[in-house]
């Protein structure tokens, strides 16, 4: 894996399918995934799979359970749960498009899901930039079945905003998206209104 | 298949007869404990005493104290200097004739947490497989390691693994031999090793279980052996044979003494149920052959009763029989540090966190072992093994996956 991707590392493949996959990663509280950011599954030929995180899941675990009715824990034990034992923090994804070999943004589900102990990596701003151009996505997102699709296009149009450069870009952007969601929802202004009521 | 229904009475039956039992034991732990204060001073007759016993009967199992006080108690305080606590456990897959090959497995989990560093603790986990059959690594009698055998080799990797760590910690220390490094193995520090092996596979295997004592005795750490629930009752037996006179030492009454009340069915840690929180017994030695072969190499092993609670009431107590060499034994200071970085520890789960983790890091599941074996399976088919486990193995499978 380079460098630059190593920094931005989230996980590994746990399960996948085309449409969605999950990652496990280690519970490192200030680096916790963030609902609706653009996240990537990396392939060996150099294409990458994108989705937007939709569920993060913390294991049930009787050890912990059994700590936190113990009461005052040092830091030591505290980073003894969170760094080193094997309880991951299952990272869910919705499969929104993907970067082909040749470096190209494609907004339809990849041919291929990722394969397991893939690396998963937090897109950079200018990765999400590039994926946010076009808003196609939009619509894999709001006929999602198993995420809350309205709750996390409005959460991933401000991400993809809020990396744009300067506040009139961004609101520009969100004007944009807000005329494409107008588009697809033009029979559900009830629908409608409830996410642009969250994009703000 | 359990019927449960033809168990309802015998279950009821056994829940009457162990509430008789403890009925009992409540009054015969009173007795003993009236015998502990009688016998309480260490006289010089006691010490012929004990002599005697080891004379008469080679296999006495009782106890030697160290001190001139059998009763005398000790508080570790509640808290001290951060320490060092370096733990490790093992687990193994025992060899099994009915698998697709002869192998064992062992695996030691091992932890190092160094008290207000605010640091992760450090862990690992080492995992070897061996052929079961002809081992050319080791030196062994018998051709074939048995369950036996292989539990005897994961406590010696366990140990080995506590000195290295122990060992690392203290360079890592770069000359601080103020701070407190303690070695916590999950059990005794004296290994049990079967019957059947003859003198000079004894002498071997004391020879490498004392080795990583050396070891531990140089990087100036604190080896801990933790029991928890301890069963033994060597104290009991002191105690039954500072009431006989010294001419009625005989092996027939030193054994009838363990098999009547008061003393029948207690262990020591009934005895020492009354200790306080943070309170630990006096020192003893077990004497048994093993220990006498640990004392030959200047690591005789010596143990005391601890409670481990932090609340107060004996229904509260937490019994744990620690285990120590003798040069820590006859280092109160050290000792006294160093149990009260393990009482800390205890203080979340009441047993140590450390050997809770190193347990986890340790342990190997059904899953990984079926993973293993399916590793196994590949590699041997990749040479055109033929790879078939028995027909009872897979039957046992099958019917045991419903």
């Amino acid at each position: 894996m380079e460098n630059v991707l190593e920094a931005r590392v989230l996980g590994r493949i746990l399960r996948a399918s085309t449409a969605s996959f999950t990652a496990g990663c280690r519970t490192l509280e200030a680096d916790l995934p963030v609902f609706g950011s653009l996240v990537q599954a990396e392939r060996s030929d150099g294409s990458a799979i994108y989705g937007l995180i939709h569920d993060v899941r913390v294991d049930d675990d009787p050890f912990v359970r059994q700590l936190i009715a113990a009461g005052d824990l040092t830091d030591e034990y505290v980073e003894d749960q969170r760094q080193r034992r094997q309880v991951p923090v299952e990272v869910v994804v919705l499969v929104v498009g993907g970067r082909g070999r040749d470096g190209r943004i494609f907004h339809v589900l990849p041919p291929q899901p990722p394969t397991t102990l893939s690396w998963v990596a937090v897109s950079s701003a200018d990765e999400v930039r590039q994926f946010g151009q076009q808003l196609t996505f939009m619509r894999t997102v709001l006929n999602a079945v198993e995420a809350p699709g309205d709750e996390l296009l409005a959460a991933a149009l401000r991400q993809i905003a809020a990396v744009q450069g300067s506040s009139d870009l961004a609101n520009a952007y969100l004007v944009r998206a807000g005329q494409e969601l107008a588009r697809l929802l033009g029979r559900d202004p009830m629908r409608l209104d409830s996410i642009l009521q969250r994009m703000r | 298949m359990l019927e449960l229904n033809k168990l309802t009475k015998q279950v009821d039956s056994m829940a009457e007869a162990l509430a008789g039992q403890r009925d009992r034991q409540r009054k015969d732990i009173e007795a003993a404990r009236e015998l502990l204060l009688k016998h309480a001073q260490v006289t010089d007759e006691l010490c012929s005493k004990i002599a005697r016993a080891g004379e008469v009967d080679e296999s006495w199992r009782g106890a030697d104290p160290l001190g001139d006080d059998l009763n005398e108690r000790f508080q570790t305080p509640l808290t001290g200097e951060p320490a060092t606590l370096v733990a490790s456990d093992g687990s193994q897959i025992y060899p099994d004739t009915h698998a697709i090959a002869l192998y064992y497995l062992t695996n030691v989990g091992t932890i190092v947490l160094r008290q207000g560093s605010g640091e992760a603790p450090l862990v690992t986990t080492e995992p070897i497989l061996r052929m079961a059959e002809d081992d050319p690594l080791e030196e062994q009698d018998q051709d074939r390691v048995d369950a036996d055998e292989v539990n005897l080799r994961r406590d010696l990797r366990e140990v080995e693994a506590l000195a290295a760590l122990a060992r690392s910690e203290r360079e890592k220390l770069s000359g601080d031999m103020d701070r407190v490094v303690v070695a916590l193995a999950d059990g005794p520090l004296l290994p049990w090793m079967p019957q059947r092996l003859t003198d000079r596979e004894q002498t071997q295997h004391v020879k490498q279980f004392t080795a990583p004592l050396d070891d531990m005795r140089a990087s100036y750490a604190v080896p801990l052996g933790y029991v928890d629930r301890p069963r033994s009752a060597n104290v009991l037996r002191l105690l039954h044979l500072a009431g006989l006179p010294y001419d009625a030492i005989t092996k027939e009454n030193l054994r009838r003494g363990s098999s009547e009340r008061p003393l029948k069915g207690l262990s020591d840690a009934g005895l020492f149920q009354d200790l306080l929180p943070g309170q630990r017994s006096a020192l003893f030695a077990a004497t048994s052959e093993i220990n006498a072969n640990f004392d030959t190499a200047g690591h005789r092993i010596y143990f005391c009763y601890m409670n481990v609670a932090t609340e107060m009431g004996e229904k509260q107590a937490r019994m744990v029989r620690i285990e120590m060499p003798v040069w820590i034994a006859t280092d109160p200071a050290r000792l006294e540090a160093a149990l009260t970085a393990v009482w800390s520890d205890c203080r979340l789960l009441g047993y140590p966190y450390l050997l809770t983790r190193a347990h986890e890091l340790a342990l190997v599941t059904r899953q990984e072992k079926d993973t293993l074996e399916q590793m196994l399976r590949t590699g041997m088919m990749r040479l055109e093994m033929r790879v078939e486990e028995s027909p009872k193995a897979t039957t046992k499978r099958v019917v045991g996956g419903r």
